[in-house]
């Protein structure tokens, strides 16, 4: 005789916690073994909660050292590792997203240096420019990208020193929980990824009046033209940076990683006066 | 002395250097009407929506200007398209180079000419056009020149190609400098460009084509099309356009971004600030005193990223502005053509009634008003006199919304973690300055400022290697430095 | 009045911080001030009147620094309505011949280094002694130099005993303290001896004997003028600044000039307050003048050497 399963209702992440919406609403999707699951649907609030909890942990995981960062990110393939068997996704698809986080954790403490320039100015100063985390971004990775597009998109989020909220369709829920249980246990202050569950447009309508979220960061070919394109006027209100990011298939490399990040240029007064160019 | 005289002493710092008129004498000729150039040739324009360009310092006309139509702006961005795809595309990158290297070189024999011709236009001293508006658009072009033919080291590892036609919308504030800013990359990236110059000022950008001429630089790949904001949307909106590089309000930022939402242009915004300079107790003060002068009063304080909040330490607040007020007191305003011209005159009737607007609100928000110079504000003219306004809040409106005119707002705290907190307390992110002698609070204030430039030790220091942009309110993207070609590159 | 000295003082002196950069790019801006016709040929002429002129070779005769007495009270005969220069400078040994060649009641004064001039090499008691007697000798002011090793060691104290004990042996001669900016290294360091200096009791601050490379520049002598505005505004006294070494032009000069006029303002543009320690720089002033005067541009050899 058949055993009655429990069934389990499918959480979101926010702040190192899992959640359910605010709001209660659940839909169902089918699951990998073709089970039907609840799953939690974002409301509006859940974003903005998401957004606010992505604010106050930005800004101690910035002032982490890029070392340190690494090293989390290096767990999170760690964690991943370990759980790959249980992942209802093909193994190929697993090993290159635990091999992507690999890749990403390397780049934490190597990109300020491969993007940040000393600039040779003609005036008594030492000038240098050096990448700054831009902030709060919104990643949408494409769902076809599967657990690879998540991880690739949080990871090129983050390791700079931003904190994200990555949004997953309800359909990506199940390998997205895997994610957040990686994720809970590899050393993440909570609020530097978090992840909800919902209607993709939905959200990004809330997302664009939202003022205090500084990125979207979409991959292409996931949002319809006249979605992104009222994605783009809404941003204008903030002057909200929007980058499509290319499919997962390849990692974001510096020259990509750069428009999750600020350039700040440094004029530092310098020692001997001596030649160079008028006061300004 | 008089012994028991309890008079705090004070410095006879006006009328201490009573000097003689020395205007500049470069004599230049302006055309009676300013149309456009277009494909390699001048073109004069309709008369329809014409206007003057005037002279801000008498409010006399100098000039007609055309402004450009729909039809007007479609046959510049054709020209430039058929230039791109015809020459500049196809051009070896060294090339490309040389023709760079020659503007940057004319511009440097002309550079009188150019001076004066911008004072004349712009209402800034002639000091500024003649020492840094001038050299600086000089030196931007050899900057780019020599990037020309080392793109691939640009973002190495990656393949990057031109966008295609550029379209710039520029302000009046440094017209010729602007002009160089966001023309020289473009080239450089091998784009081709469409410009338009701000309506108050288009006399030296219209010179800079005579220079494209003397140089031979091939027809279409420069183009100039003069008018108001009309002119501006038919350009920034053309479908032909690729890249859309704009320098000016954050309001009219937010126009063009929704303008070209749901297209494939790219863009970068240069939009406005509301730079913080923080002085702590333990700077160099006298030298502090002149960066706030720099930072403020540079170019009548119409300067994006000016240093319009200053943030000094409690403790020596009243000392600091001492010092700032008698510096201020050796400023010179008056005639922009006169050499020794410190504070010329704001650049529009417009522009006069907004900063002094800002003056009323400050004062009816409670603010204490200070204005000084080494000499009377001339009467004829639109001139404003160097202003310091305290007592003010964080959240007054002269503390949050940018003034664009030679006002100053004062704010004082008491602990760097308060300077620093108020400095980011803006929605602009362009520019900060921070002056102490302690090097591990330079740097960890630098660093903490939300900012895309910050001076430690200086400000309003501009270079063609250094890029310069902000972040938040203030714009994206960069100018100056590699980080000045990735706007016009597409990276793959 | 100088200020007693204690180990409070000493620490506000060393306490001096002056940020190099724009220190550089203020007299750079001065030096964009273009000073032309009437002005020119007015602040020429007060330049003329601030010179200190000097000899201090190891060749100076008896009868060259009577000719330099003569042309610092007529510096160019063809134009006797110029101003005569503010003193002749020179070593000891010379004061009895300059004073002879100026006569008691010139309105040239007659300055004279003292105290081991120019390294200050010497035991204190035989600097105090070279000063009583060259006053004596009929000296108005003394130019006196620090000892740098002193200062630079970090012994303030006896700096200022030095500076102190010399104002002292002056008398009611003026005081001029060089600090000898080329050998302190720094502007931090110009800053806090100018204040040493002023607290101990100078009359005017200098900054260079001229024996030393650099000599004045326009950064150290902003510094030294900021350092007297910051004296002025706390008690109301006036010092003076002299700047000594290397400027040789007209233009340079009224440079000079303009950072007075702009630091410490109407006050100081007198030979009261402010002096050119130098030797060419006389006749280069007057080819501008006599230019003004004739319009020819003017063959150094119209003028006199000495």
């Amino acid at each position: 005789m058949s055993r009655l399963a429990v069934q389990k209702t499918l959480k979101m992440y926010v702040g190192g916690k899992f959640i359910r919406s605010e709001s209660g609403r659940t839909v169902a999707a089918k699951a990998a073994d073709g089970s039907t699951m609840n799953v939690c649907f974002a409301s509006r609030k859940d974003l903005r909660d998401s957004i606010g909890n992505n604010r106050s942990s930005q800004p101690k995981w910035a002032a982490m050292t890029a070392y340190n960062r690494g090293q989390i990110l290096y767990r999170l393939a760690e964690i991943l590792e370990a759980r790959a068997d249980t992942l209802p996704a093909k193994k190929a698809d697993v090993h290159a997203a635990i091999d992507r986080a690999v890749h990403h954790a390397g780049w934490s403490d190597k990109v300020t240096a491969v993007l940040s320039t000393l600039n040779p100015v003609a005036a008594t100063y030492v000038n240098y420019s050096l990448v700054r985390p831009v902030g709060v971004v919104l990643a949408v990775p494409h769902p076809d990208d599967g657990l690879l597009g998540m991880v690739e998109a949080l990871c090129a989020a983050v390791l700079m020193g931003n904190s994200t909220t990555v949004l997953v369709p309800p359909a990506s829920a199940e390998v997205a929980t895997h994610l957040m249980e990686a994720l809970a246990t590899s050393d993440f202050p909570g609020g530097v990824v978090n992840i909800l569950t919902g209607d993709i447009p939905g959200v990004l309508a809330t997302a664009n009046v939202h003022d205090d979220l500084d990125t979207l960061f979409v991959t292409e070919g996931v949002l319809e033209p006249e979605v992104l394109k009222t994605a783009q006027i809404e941003a204008a209100a903030v002057m909200r940076r929007i980058v499509i990011a290319g499919r997962a298939a390849e990692p974001a490399t510096p020259a990509h990683l750069m428009r999750l990040a600020e350039l700040q240029t440094v004029w530092m007064s310098a020692w001997e006066p001596q030649g160079g160019a008028a006061a300004y | 002395m008089n012994k028991t005289a309890p008079k705090k002493p004070e410095l006879q710092l006006q009328g201490a250097l009573d000097l003689s008129p020395s205007p500049e004498s470069c004599p230049v000729t302006f055309r009676e009407r300013y149309g456009h150039f277009i494909d390699g040739k001048r073109v004069a324009g309709k008369d329809a929506d014409d206007f003057d360009t005037l002279n801000p310092a008498t409010g006399q006309p100098i000039a007609r200007v055309a402004a450009a139509d729909a039809t007007e702006v479609d046959k510049a961005v054709k020209a430039a398209r058929k230039a791109y795809d015809k020459v500049w595309s196809k051009m070896s990158p060294a090339d490309r180079g040389k023709y760079i290297y020659r503007i940057a070189r004319r511009l440097q024999e002309r550079s009188r000419e150019l001076a004066v011709a911008e004072t004349i236009d712009n209402g800034k001293p002639i000091r500024e056009t003649r020492d840094v508006d001038v050299p600086l658009a000089a030196q931007h072009f050899f900057y780019y020149a020599g990037w020309a033919d080392k793109l691939q080291y640009a973002a190495p590892g990656r393949d990057v190609r031109p966008l295609g036609v550029a379209a710039q919308v520029i302000p009046w504030n440094f017209p010729l400098l602007m002009a160089a800013w966001k023309i020289a990359p473009a080239l450089a990236a091998g784009n081709t460009v469409v410009i338009k110059p701000a309506e108050t000022t288009p006399i030296t950008v219209t010179m800079l084509t005579e220079i494209f001429e003397e140089i031979d630089l091939p027809p279409g790949v420069v183009n100039v099309v003069n008018g108001a904001g009309a002119t501006g949307a038919a350009l920034v909106t053309h479908p032909d356009v690729d890249k859309v590089a704009f320098t000016g309000s954050t309001g009219v930022g937010r126009i063009i971004m929704r303008a070209i939402a749901g297209t494939k242009k790219k863009a970068t915004m240069e939009l406005g600030g509301k730079g913080a300079n923080i002085v702590f107790a333990d700077a160099a003060l006298d030298q502090a005193v002149e960066g706030v002068i720099n930072g403020i009063f540079f170019n009548q304080g119409h300067v994006c990223c000016a240093g319009s909040r200053l943030l000094v330490e409690e403790s020596i607040a009243a000392d600091f502005l001492d010092r700032l007020r008698r510096r201020v007191s050796t400023l010179r305003i008056g005639n922009p053509l006169d050499k020794n011209t410190d504070i010329g005159a704001i650049n529009s009737a417009e522009q006069l009634a907004t900063v002094e607007r800002y003056i009323a609100i400050g004062q009816r928000e409670g603010a204490e008003l200070w204005q000084g110079a080494a000499c009377a504000r001339p009467d004829a003219g639109y001139f404003v006199m160097p202003t310091i306004l305290t007592g003010v809040q964080q959240s007054d409106t002269v503390v949050r919304e940018e003034i664009f005119g030679p006002v100053l707002s004062v704010l004082t705290f008491r602990t760097p973690d308060e300077a620093v907190k108020k400095a980011n307390d803006t929605e602009y992110g362009l520019a900060a300055g921070v002056w102490t002698e302690k090097t591990s609070k330079l740097f960890d204030v630098a660093h903490r400022l939300n900012a895309g430039v910050v001076w430690a030790n200086g400000y309003n220091l501009f270079d063609p290697a250094s890029p310069f942009g902000g972040i938040r309110h203030s714009g994206f993207g960069r100018e100056g430095g590699p980080a000045g070609l990735m706007p016009y590159l597409e990276v793959r | 009045m100088p200020i007693p000295y204690s180990e409070g003082e000493r620490r506000r002196w060393r306490s001096a911080r002056v940020d190099n950069a724009s220190v550089l790019a203020r007299t750079q801006r001065a030096q964009k001030r273009s000073i032309k016709t009437e002005s020119k040929v007015r602040l020429l002429k007060l330049a003329l009147n601030m010179i200190d002129l000097t000899t201090l070779e190891g060749q100076d005769t008896p009868q060259k620094v009577a000719a330099l007495c003569r042309k610092a009270s007529l510096p160019f005969q063809e134009m006797p309505d110029l101003p005569t220069v503010a003193a002749v400078c020179v070593y000891p040994n010379m004061v009895p011949h300059a004073r002879k060649a100026l006569g008691s009641n010139s309105p040239v004064k007659l300055a004279a280094v003292a105290t081991a001039f120019p390294s200050g090499q010497l035991p204190l008691a035989l600097k105090v002694e070279e000063v009583r007697k060259t006053v004596a000798m009929g000296a108005d002011e003394i130019d006196m130099v620090i000892d740098r090793g002193a200062f630079l060691a970090g012994q303030d104290e006896k700096v200022y005993e030095e500076i102190a004990a010399v104002k002292e042996a002056c008398g009611t001669a003026r005081l001029k303290v060089i600090l000898e900016t080329g050998e302190l290294g720094t502007l931090d360091n110009v800053a806090s001896a100018s204040r040493l200096a002023i607290a101990a009791g100078g009359d005017f601050i200098k900054t260079s004997t001229g024996k030393i490379n650099p000599a004045a520049t326009m950064e150290t002598t902003l510094v030294m003028l900021e350092a007297i505005r910051e004296h002025y505004l706390e008690t109301g006294e006036m010092i003076g600044m002299k700047p000594a070494g290397g400027i040789r032009t007209a233009k340079q000069s009224l440079h000079y000039l303009v950072l007075v006029a702009e630091t410490l303002g109407a006050g100081w543009m007198t030979n009261e307050w402010f002096r050119f320690g130098a030797s060419s720089l006389a006749n280069d002033i007057l080819r501008q003048l006599a230019r003004r005067a004739d319009g020819h541009y003017q063959s150094p050899r119209r003028f006199s050497v000495d």
